[in-house]
């Protein structure tokens, strides 16, 4: 990793004057008023050894710097539930690369004093300065709702500043409050006796809370409400909101996305006119920037996906379809909040792993990171179209059907993968679905565009460094070490420069061209390894070559196309329909056919089955926090793949269509 | 005083008063925690899976497995 450069994300806050933890209810404007306060020097880290994220940014406030820690809402610093655990942790100064904090910056919501005021309770009885932000006084005057901050100020004993976290208003006021932080010496009540905590809520918010609340227009929410979880009005609502949201992603993402493969091109041509001719320039032209518009390229997706999925949740709509979806998932013992990963992984899993942090409880969000990759993204496209192609070259209705078979198996196995994994390794007694439907809330545009920034930088940067390491392993491994041209190709280079015609004479140094290079691929170090291992794949029905195939492609899928192009046609212009025809009539050693129809039936079931994506393990990686869930989930899903393929051979062979 | 019911069986548009008991299940804690608090009156926005509860202004949905446990008095 390079080295960080970026001075508010360095690992250990040193010079800072003090952490501030910001605690709150779920939904309160804690992320808004963080993201106020630190703009965009954010940095999103997990806890260790967990899902749950914390955020890091650094604010000045009276000229001191302060690092701002924003935590997970929660309803509870006592619940029997990871984050309110992670909370506490936080707050007890016993979490992991977070100093104990100097301070505690209480959000409540101003229109729902009374439930607030328990965490702001239990934040205050923990003996750490604090200081309370009350957001959403915007809304509470709307609705006719006064509310006396000098008063809560007085009975809670430390400074309590109201805010509009959306626009800004009163942030300079909390700022200045933040260095008054104070340890509370009211008298709190305590959290194990309840009837006396919503005793001394109920107080409060009669002595702080006035006016006359207007009757909201609840007839309006409740119809909302009742067509939103409708069993069918709800589930077209859902699959009409859902198919927009991905034909915008697909439709806008390819810009930008053809845009990045432009420009890197350009660039590694222009390398590749300047460079001297060598290993450097392989290396930086093949290596670095081909892995460079191998991660960038997602890019776009990543962006546009987080933007408006945080759009939509800030409507207050993902809460009413997660109860949609629950009954559905349900079934295979995922909660409804998993559709937006399950989703989303149609795209491209990594995306849809980092989306699984919608799913509240460990255990569910786990499993939906390990079958997430079982779902076909958008990279299988292209082995999809080259494999069926070989298999029902004048069936193009066949071929649909099987193209349709592909995702409906790559769904099966990622629901029925789940399901053995929450009866097995992520055991536990599913949570019945509890959940707050905040109120029908004009997204905001500021979040959402924050949102897709973190997201992106935080896979740029975690996962892009790992993903050009292993890109420029492979490509090592397929270049090195580079042997001598075979005698055959040096033969026909020589014959092509005495040809007088010269379409001729081009066509046969070609001819050698790809002999060379056919040949450099056999004897690097990845044929070799193509070869150790074929007998792996033997029963599969796979020659060297399509083990060759099969390997590279564990960088990313779409290489399998362009190894075998490289391979067995000495091209790699995945768009030219002769080097396709080639790859189809490939031979093997022997002379026989390389894609017969049961070994690229088996070969197809493989890739929509197997875990082909470096990149993606690197992802799970990081938000399962640890190798472990992500070696996990190769072995599952290789073992998974290598056993359907060699039934789907079988099957082929025994309906004598071999 | 009619004899407590459970959430699950009211029907949507009615009041109720939370019951001391609030929640047999494990999920008793977080149900407090977001404001189900024993004495509490709730509307019923929306009955079934989900049930739709309002409390306090506040919007919860509760899966059928606990609507089924909570414990309530029916208000008038
Ligand atoms: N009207 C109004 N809306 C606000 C205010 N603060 C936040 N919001 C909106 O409230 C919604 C939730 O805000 P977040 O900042 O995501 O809340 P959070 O506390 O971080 O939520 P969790 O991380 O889920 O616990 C967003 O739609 C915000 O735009 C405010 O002061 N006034
Ligand atoms: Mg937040």
């Amino acid at each position: 990793m390079p080295p960080n450069t970026d001075q508010s994300s360095s690992e250990t806050p040193t010079r800072t004057t003090g952490t501030v933890v910001v605690v709150g209810n779920p939904n309160v404007g804690k992320t808004t008023l963080f993201n106020r306060l630190c703009g965009l020097r954010a940095k999103a880290t997990n806890l260790p050894g967990t899902t749950i994220e914390a955020r890091h940014g650094i604010t000045k406030c009276n000229g001191n710097r302060i690092t701002l820690v924003d935590m997970p809402g929660v309803y509870s610093l006592a619940l029997d539930q990871p984050e309110s655990q992670s909370v506490a942790h936080c707050i007890a100064g016993k979490l992991e690369g977070t100093p104990t904090p100097a301070a505690v910056l209480i959000v409540i919501d101003a229109t729902n004093l009374a439930r607030n005021l328990r965490i702001a309770n239990e934040a205050l009885r923990t003996g750490l300065p604090c200081v309370v932000a009350m957001t959403m006084t915007d809304t509470a005057s709307r609705r006719g709702l006064t509310l006396n901050a000098a008063k809560l100020e007085n009975y809670l004993d430390c400074p309590v500043v109201p805010i509009n976290a959306r626009s800004g208003q009163g942030i300079d006021t909390l700022k200045k409050a933040i260095s008054r932080a104070r340890i509370s010496a009211s008298s709190l009540p305590s959290p194990d006796d309840e009837a006396r905590v919503s005793e001394w809520c109920d107080g409060l918010v009669r002595e702080a809370a006035g006016g006359t609340v207007a009757t909201r227009n609840q007839k309006m929410r409740d119809r909302l409400d009742l067509a939103a979880v409708h069993p069918i009005l709800g589930l077209l609502l859902f699959i009409t909101i859902m198919a927009g949201l991905f034909y915008v992603i697909f439709a806008l993402a390819s810009i930008p996305m053809d845009l990045i493969e432009l420009i890197f091109g350009h660039v590694g041509g222009w390398l590749h006119s300047v460079l001297p001719e060598g290993a450097i320039r392989d290396l930086v032209v093949d290596g670095v920037v081909g892995g460079l518009a191998g991660t960038v390229v997602f890019l776009p997706q990543i962006l546009l996906l987080f933007f408006l999925i945080s759009l939509l949740e800030d409507t207050g709509y993902l809460a009413r379809a997660a109860f949609v979806m629950d009954r559905l998932m349900r079934r295979f013992g995922l909660p409804g909040q998993a559709f937006v990963p399950m989703l989303s992984a149609h795209a491209c899993a990594i995306p849809a792993i980092m989306s699984a942090r919608l799913v509240p409880d460990r255990r569910d969000r786990l499993a939906v990171i390990l079958v997430a990759p079982f779902l076909s993204c958008s990279a299988r496209l292209p082995v999809y179209v080259l494999l069926l192609g070989v298999l029902f070259a004048d069936r193009p209705a066949l071929a649909g059907l099987v193209f349709a078979g592909c995702y409906a198996l790559g769904i099966v196995a990622a629901l029925l993968s789940a399901l053995l994994a929450r009866r097995t390794l992520l055991k536990g007694r599913a949570r019945p679905m509890v959940l707050e439907l905040p109120d029908y809330r004009r997204p905001s545009i500021r979040t959402a565009a924050l949102t897709a920034w973190d997201r992106g930088f935080l896979f740029l940067r975690k996962a892009g460094t790992v993903i050009l390491g292993i890109v420029i392993v492979l490509w090592w491994l397929s270049a090195y070490p580079s042997s001598e041209p075979p005698a055959e190709s040096i033969a026909l280079k020589e014959q092509a420069s005495m040809v007088a015609d010269a379409a001729e004479s081009e066509s046969m140094e070609a001819e050698a061209e790809s002999i060379a290079t056919r040949s450099a691929l056999a004897h690097s170090f990845a044929g070799r390894i193509g070869r150790f291992v074929q007998p792996v794949f033997d029963p599969l029905g796979y020659d060297w070559q399509l083990t060759i195939g099969v390997m590279t492609s564990f960088a990313a899928r779409e290489v399998f196309v362009s190894t075998m192009a490289v391979l067995v046609a000495g091209g790699d212009d995945v768009e030219d329909p002769a080097i396709i025809k080639r790859i189809e009539n490939a031979r093997t050693d022997d002379g026989s056919r390389m894609l017969t129809p049961s070994s690229a039936a088996s070969l197809l079931v493989f890739f929509v089955l197997a875990m082909q994506c470096l990149p993606t393990l690197a992802v799970t990686a990081r938000e399962a926090g640890g190798w472990k869930w992500a070696m996990l989930q190769l072995g599952w899903m290789t073992a998974v793949a290598w056993l359907a393929a060699w039934i789907t051979r079988m099957l082929v062979q025994a309906g004598g269509w071999a | 005083m009619t004899s407590p019911n459970t959430l699950s069986e009211l029907s949507a548009g009615t009041e109720a008063i939370l019951a001391n008991a609030t929640c047999g299940t494990d999920e008793g804690p977080l149900l407090r925690a977001m404001g189900l608090e024993p004495g509490e009156r709730v509307r019923i926005a929306r009955q079934g899976e989900p049930c739709i509860v309002e409390v306090r202004g506040t919007r919860i949905g509760l899966s059928r497995d606990i609507s089924c446990q909570v414990q309530v008095t029916p208000a008038t």
